[in-house]
């Protein structure tokens, strides 16, 4: 008998009996979260199903993060909507200010290892750094989630991403990560559950974090990290294809305009004027990008003619970075800070970049007309890179600034 | 499950490239409304501002490799439908797009060679349920592997949402 992949493992619990890869199955899942982005239509397809009211509210999560603080009467109108339904319902609700769903569900202890999750947003993948089998669904799967308990999936071939060694300093895993978006490519890792491996490297999890967050950019169904005791076990198990990532190889990466696959190293486009900077999102918001963006800026200043927008993914990393004086260093720096949530990533909240102005941001996604206007460029790089753009007012590489 | 109706005569086939995600066909910042003629206004206006305009009931999109990647917004079929669009033929479509269009039923079609062969300005005409597509102006004919059982039972309850109703009313 073959040896049973990750997400085989977790699949055969959810239906209690055994799965395989290429089966569609009908699975019990474990949590549902719906950000104010997809709540809309999440709840107009609950009250489809029957008045809305779920069997397990205290399995459902409604998060303002996209729009946050609420910018229009219509979005104020939505999010009084999922105060109102938690209020009904008792489900889990977090509020304007409290962060982004990928960051702050796991904070609030909502989401937990080991589980089966599914999120209304495509970057629920993130949450699979910390070994949760989470996957990106639309509305229709998450109100069906939601109150039946149960969602169909087509269980996934498998993957292995083995990572090895450590980051240069200056250098973060979101530069893996944009270094892994060239390679793959929009459908190198499609319908797969990526197995992140990293026995062998040492990475902080905010790091791992921003590596499984960009799976979603591989076409990949999720990116899920396999815990060091349970590594034997999947001695023997078959990958439709495998990875290795040398991190002490990873120099700083950046994806230019309007794809997050056409990824370059840093030093191939320095020098770029750039006008708008923003470190923050469920990809660059973290502490460790906040440690890595005050890291550059201490003792620096914003550039004339660019401006700096940070907002961290959660209030904890808030709290914590105003501990830690990480807040402190930006402010003076120049930086604008934003409420923890999504920020300008999406062109949902304040920061819209105007025509012809060249962006750089710590974001996920880089399409065209992203961050509200479509006749911006936008440049994706890590919190350090980003950092350095804003110090220099032009495209840098932050090992150059740092310890230039 | 019956055959979707021919394209309009002379109807138009709109065609796109690679890589058409979905901040292009529905951007974010209409997403606080779920209405789908709302919605529809809007749909693919970064990429083509006159598509709206254009568009008309029984229109296809035709489409390269990996249509509806990016973010999760179900808006993005619903806009498509919505705006009259009858059925999307791609070489490949991302993962979630591909669900949510079945899940609220757009008819979506995998079929290479048949993006390869229509071009704007040919009529044809599709049967969902065996995959067929016919271009009546070529008079060229491709198919597609059908749909699995499974997905079939929700295409046929006409999307997740009748589909697991009837579950619930088991």
């Amino acid at each position: 008998m073959a040896v049973e992949s990750l997400v085989e493992r977790i699949m055969s619990r959810q239906c209690g009996a055994q799965c395989r890869a290429g089966d569609y199955v009908v699975a019990r899942v474990d949590r549902v979260y719906i950000t104010d982005a997809s709540a809309p239509s999440v709840l107009d397809r609950m009250e489809q199903l029957g008045g809305g009211r779920p069997a397990h509210p205290d399995r459902i999560a409604l998060v303002m993060d996209h729009y946050v603080p609420a910018p229009s009467p219509g979005v104020a109108e939505v999010h009084r909507r999922m105060r109102d339904f938690s209020r009904r319902t008792g489900c889990h609700l977090s509020t304007e200010g409290g962060g982004i769903c990928h960051q702050v569900l796991g904070e609030q202890g909502f989401i937990r290892p080991g589980e089966l999750v599914v999120g209304a947003d495509s970057h629920t993948v993130t949450y699979g750094a910390y070994g949760t089998l989470a996957l990106g669904v639309g509305s229709t799967d998450a109100a069906v989630a939601a109150v039946t308990g149960r969602l169909w999936f087509r269980v996934p071939d498998s993957a292995r991403l083995r990572l090895r060694d450590a980051l240069q300093a200056g250098c973060s895993g979101r530069d893996v990560a944009l270094k892994l978006n060239g390679s793959m490519g929009p459908s190198g890792a499609d319908y797969l559950c990526v197995e992140l491996w990293t026995g062998e490297a040492d990475i902080e999890p905010d790091h791992l974090s921003a590596v499984a967050n960009a799976s979603a950019e591989w076409g990949a169904k999720a990116a899920v990290s396999v815990r060091e005791e349970d590594a034997a076990s999947f001695e023997g198990a078959t990958y439709a294809a495998e990875w290795d990532v040398d991190l002490a190889s990873v120099e700083p990466f950046i994806a230019l305009p309007h794809s997050p696959h056409r990824t370059v190293p840093v030093r191939e486009v320095r020098g770029r004027p750039v006008q708008l900077c923003f470190v923050g999102t469920c990809a660059g918001g973290t502490l460790g990008d906040l440690r890595g963006a005050a890291n550059v800026l201490r003792d620096a200043k914003v550039a004339p003619d660019t401006r700096l927008l940070v907002a961290p993914a959660s209030r904890g990393i808030y709290a914590r970075a105003l501990r830690e004086g990480l807040i402190d260093v930006l402010h003076a720096a120049g930086a604008v800070i934003l409420p923890a949530g999504c920020g300008p990533c999406c062109g949902t909240a304040n920061g819209v970049p105007a025509a012809g102005e060249t962006v750089i941001s710590t974001a996920c996604r880089n399409y065209r007309g992203r961050m509200g206007n479509a006749e911006a460029e936008i440049y994706l790089a890590s919190a350090e890179t980003v950092a350095a753009a804003a110090a220099s007012g032009c495209i840098e590489d932050p090992r150059e600034v740092w310890y230039g | 499950m019956n055959c979707i109706a021919d394209a309009r005569p002379g109807g138009n086939v709109f065609k796109y490239g690679d890589d058409i995600n979905t901040d292009l066909i529905i951007p974010a910042r209409y997403l606080s409304r779920s209405d789908p003629q709302y919605l529809a206004r809007h749909c693919m206006e970064d990429l083509d501002p006159t598509f709206f305009e254009q568009v008309q009931p029984e229109d296809v999109i035709v489409a390269g490799a990996n249509f509806g990647c990016g973010s999760s917004r179900e808006h993005a079929p619903v806009a498509i439908k919505a705006s009259g669009v009858c059925c999307v033929i791609a070489e490949s479509f991302a993962r979630i797009f591909y669900r949510n269009a079945i899940n609220i039923g757009l008819p979506i079609i995998e079929a290479p060679r048949a993006v390869d062969e229509i071009q704007p300005g040919h009529s044809i005409r599709i049967c969902i349920a065996e995959g067929k597509i016919h271009n009546t102006s070529t008079g060229a004919r491709h198919s597609a592997p059908p749909f699995p059982d499974f997905i079939r039972d929700i295409i046929s309850a006409g999307g997740l949402i009748a589909h697991a109703r009837g579950r619930l009313a088991q």
